[in-house]
């Protein structure tokens, strides 16, 4: 894969083996899906896929989790019926960040919520109770996201339609902010993202980014858990965006445990900016670390 | 904005899911019938947000016009709650179906289901909503919902 080579002086400076990294980029990560728990079981699917003769593998870290060699998941009967949920691993964690505190949440924003992913499986770990607003900005997207409300089930969920900067006051119990970024974290499915790729790009995202992250966390109750995340690798987009939300609010970042994931530890300097020593405690998702797409998520409480 | 239902249309709705597919009504118990316009009736969370840019609150389970009828996504959801109006389609069949076709049924498949609306299943599977009508069933799946089957 040709990447700029601004992008790769970049990210050699802060990645544990740039090799590996970049050579990373170059390959589709494994077809993933997430068993939606609204309407299956993990051992229904096992049991299922097993008689199609579809090898499938529960990952070591989400037991709703599985990847398969197999590209033809799309075609069975769970993925119809929404059993199933085709979602690509990093990005189901977020939702996962915060199980504990979704089985006790009774009040859910996702604020770019589009097309539903992160959505679904937070109505999944509810069990379906409490409400889970799912907000877009995009009205075309929500259609998407509709789509995907219905077909898991996810019946404690309901869809508005507002800038997420000009989302009207509430008190959430968790929030979560999957931000519109440069995604360079895709790379490994949308390989016309470097040909895109600036840092001038990364520097518009990163402006409305900060914008999102104050309304997002201004929205929640005392006491109450945000996740902001990212699928890219840019500081800009990531530690520069929660350093600068702990600068401007009382943020408290916490610590992330998802046993058997691999994560490395935010970092605390970028472009001789000197960030909060506690923005070290966000994750940064290297894809060669767990094979998947790259990302970033950071836990706040307030 | 987003409203309940008038009591009169959820009570028409209940009754009717009840009478025809033998749905108890306690399966609405923890869950509100919203309005979602143009005859649609949702089935959602009972505490919601109150907000001018809210589009819809849970999932679409019925359109009233001059019948009720129930979706697809909500016979997926329930298909386990309903005990008649089952049409039961064979391997074969059901590939057809879930492409969209209109079938012939036999009284094997129809299992004494009246006129109207029916659940189409496979196996212990609720695949979705089908009228059926002389032995013909007419294919009422949403197109965006219609795909090629290679494992089932």
């Amino acid at each position: 894969m040709d990447l700029p080579d601004k992008f790769i002086e970049r990210y050699s400076k802060i990645v544990d083996n740039p090799e590996r990294f970049f050579a990373s980029l170059g390959n589709l990560a494994p077809k993933s899906f997430r068993v939606n728990t609204i309407k299956a079981t993990n051992a229904e699917i096992e049991e299922r896929f097993e008689s199609y003769g579809i090898e499938i593998k529960k990952t070591a870290w989400y037991p709703e989790a599985y990847v398969s060699s197999n590209p033809d998941i799309g075609g069975t009967l769970e993925h119809f019926l929404g059993k199933i949920y085709i979602q690509e691993l990093a990005s189901m964690l977020p939702p996962l960040a915060v199980k504990e505190e979704l089985k006790s949440a009774n009040f859910v924003l996702d604020l770019c919520a589009a097309p539903g992913s992160k959505t679904t499986q937070i109505s999944a770990i509810m069990d379906n109770k409490g409400l889970v607003v799912a907000n877009d900005i995009n009205y075309d997207r929500i259609k998407a996201l509709k789509f995907n409300i219905e077909k898991t089930g996810s019946l404690n969920t309901m869809i508005s339609n507002f800038d997420g900067r000009k989302f009207p006051d509430n008190q959430f119990d968790v929030v979560f902010l999957d931000a519109p970024c440069s995604s360079e974290g895709t790379m490994r499915k949308s390989f016309d993202i470097s040909s895109r790729w600036s840092e001038k790009m990364i520097n518009g995202h990163a402006s409305l980014q900060k914008q999102l992250v104050l309304r997002a966390f201004d929205l929640l109750s005392p006491g109450g858990t945000m996740i902001y995340s990212t699928c890219t690798f840019a500081p800009e987009e990531d530690e520069g965006i929660v350093n600068y939300l702990v600068q401007n609010r009382e943020a408290k970042i916490e610590k992330i445990s998802i046993p058997n994931f691999v994560f490395d530890s935010g970092i605390v300097e970028w472009n001789e900016q000197k960030f909060d020593s506690d923005v070290k405690k966000a994750c940064r998702v290297w894809p060669h670390h767990n094979d998947t797409e790259g990302f970033f998520l950071a836990k706040v409480t307030k | 904005m987003i409203d309940n239902c008038p009591q009169a249309t959820q009570d028409k709705v209940k009754e009717y899911l009840f009478e025809r597919f033998g749905i108890s009504a306690d399966i609405f118990d923890n869950f509100a019938l919203n309005d979602g316009g143009k005859g649609r009736v949702y089935l959602g969370p009972k505490a919601i947000m109150p907000s001018h840019k809210s589009i819809c609150a849970g999932i679409t389970i019925a359109r009233i016009s001059s019948a009720i009828k129930p979706s697809t996504i909500f016979f997926q959801l329930f298909n386990k709650n309903i005990t008649k109006n089952i049409v039961r389609l064979d391997r074969e069949k059901i590939v057809k179906f879930v492409k969209g076709e209109d079938l012939e049924v036999t009284e094997t498949e129809t299992n004494q289901s009246s006129e109207g609306y029916v659940l189409v299943s496979y196996s212990d599977f609720g695949i979705g909503c089908g009228f059926l009508k002389d032995n013909q069933l007419k294919n009422l799946l949403p197109k965006s919902k219609r795909m090629g089957l290679d494992f089932y």
